[in-house]
């Protein structure tokens, strides 16, 4: 880890880079960050909200609210987990070319993923007072929790990213894996309406803690399970040692077939 | 020589697995079955690179110099031994890591800068220097897809060496925009070693090997042949590049075979086999041939073709006044007493014929009968293609012919 902390300063530099490179030769520039999460937001809030609400019993009238902090969470999630896991294969020209430390592109990626994140986040307080809701403490376990997932799609995006310099076929099988996991994730609906069969696997899932935490936050103002957000700690911290660990082995190989 | 170590190297080995099919590499995790065959890159091997020096590495294709040379840099990791690196290290084999074509050639200093592990502030610093330096000065802020190849080269190799590394590794040949341009670029490489710097260098340019180098190693099929002496080392190259026939044993060639060529070498001065010679030193090329059938007026001619084809000189007995009849076998040498040509590679093909040309009667042509290297006399430059007798005076005032 304090080998990771050292890696920050050319993360950094790397993440402004992929920025300026995502949006060279466009208009707008860095203003796209800031439209995506604002349609997601008038999406869900606007038309599942208003569409939808009436049948979610437990989200009430804040259905909408449900949805877009759940989505908030799981889309960046998702984004960083895909966007690591071909780290290594979309650089490969770089890593053949020059000595540079494998674990500084994912940590970019995670790192570069927080903006548009913090633009959603801004967005969604914002639409949230304007809806009457009251900031709390638990904004700083929405922080926590942030720190946690991002850890656990770097650790899970590494242990892909090795294979998927392997077979590249891991890059597409990514999409239909978050595509499951995204319905394994109480984010469009709420727990308690799923059968007890399922139940124990969307328990098991450490999303579902991720976007309980985000809900209890800007829906319910309940208090955050300290369970969950344990359990969130724990296996975020596991699967990135155990991502770290296997670069580690996989790194000489890793570079031979890049 | 003992100048402080930049890199040094001890028992590194380096080899690729080869799986047949993409799916073996995971078939072996499973069936704990070797798939895979070891093609080896590197046998283990040591050398350190001091402080100011210049390390030549030369070898056939596939033998291992690139490998070595990526070891070096970090890009890969070796199977065995250990790789140390005091200072920085920076290479010069594929210019412009990190370019994005859409954006300014300003913005790319910065890009490529990062992954030359340069900081920000280096960068800033040295941005107009870069810019000079790759004469970019209009066109610095377009985009860099609106460069012609050689401007994107140029920028490049002017960030590269502006690095300011303690040892840079380069690839073969730099081939960077024009024959000016190149110019600078070695001038400045030439300053970079004054300065201290060392160099490691992957060349089939044996001539530059040897007016460079203070050390050369040779590398063949990944075994380190020879570290020492670049002379030394270009002609253990020549003797392992040659080819079979002209070592005497094979002989190829057409003709009617009345008079036919055994063996061909080349000698130095004092008589002993060589390669490789100076500009303007003497040479012999000494042949035998054997008679099938007793033959009157045979000519021996001499070809010497550089490596474009190219006739450089060519002549035979007829036009020397050297005519024999032959009844059995015997021997013949061309003597050079100066080889006043440039530095090259040059092939000898050797003809028996009749009259002064080998159309009428030709015995021999052989082709390619054996290939020698010319190399720079260092203490005298010259251009072109050959070495020309030439005085040069100077006088005062208007007293000249003119």
């Amino acid at each position: 880890m304090p080998e990771l902390v050292a890696l920050f300063p050319l993360a950094l530099r790397i993440c402004g880079q992929d920025l300026q490179s995502r949006f060279a030769g466009s208009f707008l520039g860095s203003v796209w960050l800031f439209i995506w999460p604002l349609v997601q937001m008038f999406i869900y809030i606007v038309i599942f909200g208003k569409m939808m609400g009436a049948r979610m019993p437990e989200a009430g009238q804040s259905y909408g609210l449900y949805v877009a902090s759940g989505l908030l969470a799981w889309s960046c999630f998702a984004q960083t987990l895909q966007r690591t896991a071909r780290a290594f294969v979309d650089r490969r020209n770089i890593i053949g070319k020059v000595e540079v430390d494998l674990r500084v592109f994912p940590l970019a990626i995670c790192l570069g993923e927080l903006l548009p994140f913090l633009a959603g986040l801004v967005l969604l307080i914002f639409v949230g007072l304007c809806m009457g809701w009251q900031p709390s403490s638990l904004l700083l376990w929405v922080l926590f929790t942030l720190y946690c997932q991002q850890l656990l799609a770097m650790g899970l995006g590494l242990l892909l990213a090795c294979c998927a310099a392997f077979a590249r076929d891991v890059v597409e099988a990514v999409g239909i894996g978050l595509q499951m996991a995204f319905w394994f994730t109480p984010v469009v609906y709420v727990p308690s309406i799923l059968p007890d069969w399922v139940r124990w696997a969307v328990q098991v899932n450490p999303m579902t803690h991720v976007t309980a935490v985000f809900q209890q936050c800007f829906v319910f103002a309940g208090n955050a399970s300290l369970v969950g957000i344990g359990y969130i700690a724990i296996v975020a911290h596991l699967a990135v040692w155990a991502g770290l660990y296997v670069l580690h082995r996989l790194q000489k190989d890793i570079r031979d077939v890049l | 020589m003992n100048a402080e170590p930049v890199i040094t190297i001890e028992g590194v080995s380096k080899r690729f697995k080869r799986f047949r099919r993409r799916r073996d590499r995971f078939l072996e995790l499973i069936r704990h079955r070797q798939l895979h065959t070891d093609f080896i890159a590197l046998e283990p091997l040591s050398l350190t690179v001091r402080k100011g020096t210049i390390l030549g590495i030369i070898g056939e294709n596939g033998s291992g110099k690139s490998t070595l040379l990526k070891l070096m840099s970090g890009i890969l990791l070796p199977d065995s031994g250990s790789i140390c690196r005091f200072g920085k290290v920076t290479g010069l084999l594929e210019l412009g890591t990190g370019f994005n074509m859409e954006l300014s050639g300003r913005k790319n200093i910065y890009f490529n800068g990062t992954y030359l592990g340069m900081s920000r502030q280096q960068l800033a610093e040295r941005e107009d220097a870069i810019i000079t330096f790759a004469e970019l000065e209009d066109c610095i802020d377009a985009p860099l897809k609106s460069y012609s190849s050689g401007m994107v080269m140029r920028l490049a190799f002017a960030i590269a060496i502006h690095a300011d590394p303690d040892c840079f590794l380069i690839d073969e040949a730099l081939s960077v925009g024009d024959v000016r341009f190149q110019q600078k670029c070695f001038a400045r490489i030439r300053a970079f070693r004054q300065a201290g710097g060392s160099i490691v260098f992957v060349s089939h340019d044996m001539n530059a090997v040897k007016l460079l180098c203070d050390q050369a190693m040779l590398l063949h099929k990944g075994e380190l042949r020879y570290l020492g002496s670049p002379d030394e080392a270009v002609n253990l190259y020549n003797e392992a590049i040659a080819p079979a026939d002209s070592k005497g044993h094979t002989i190829s060639g057409y003709g009617n075979g009345a008079v036919s060529f055994t063996a061909v070498e080349t000698l130095d001065s004092i008589g002993n086999p060589v390669t490789v010679l100076t500009s303007g030193q003497s040479m012999d090329i000494r042949f035998r041939y054997t008679c099938r059938a007793p033959t009157n007026d045979v000519t021996f001619g001499i070809t010497i073709r550089d490596r474009f084809g190219q006739d450089v000189f060519g002549s035979n007995g007829a036009l020397l006044g050297v005519v024999a009849d032959i009844r059995e076998e015997g021997w013949g040498c061309f003597h050079f007493p100066a080889m006043n040509i440039a530095p090259g590679l040059y092939t000898v093909n050797l003809a028996a014929h009749t009259g002064t040309t080998h159309l009428e009667n030709c015995f021999h042509w052989w082709d390619k009968a054996t290939a020698f290297e010319v190399v720079q006399d260092p203490d005298y430059y010259f251009g072109g293609h050959t070495r020309l007798d030439v005085t040069l005076e100077l006088g005062k005032g208007h007293h000249g012919e003119l």
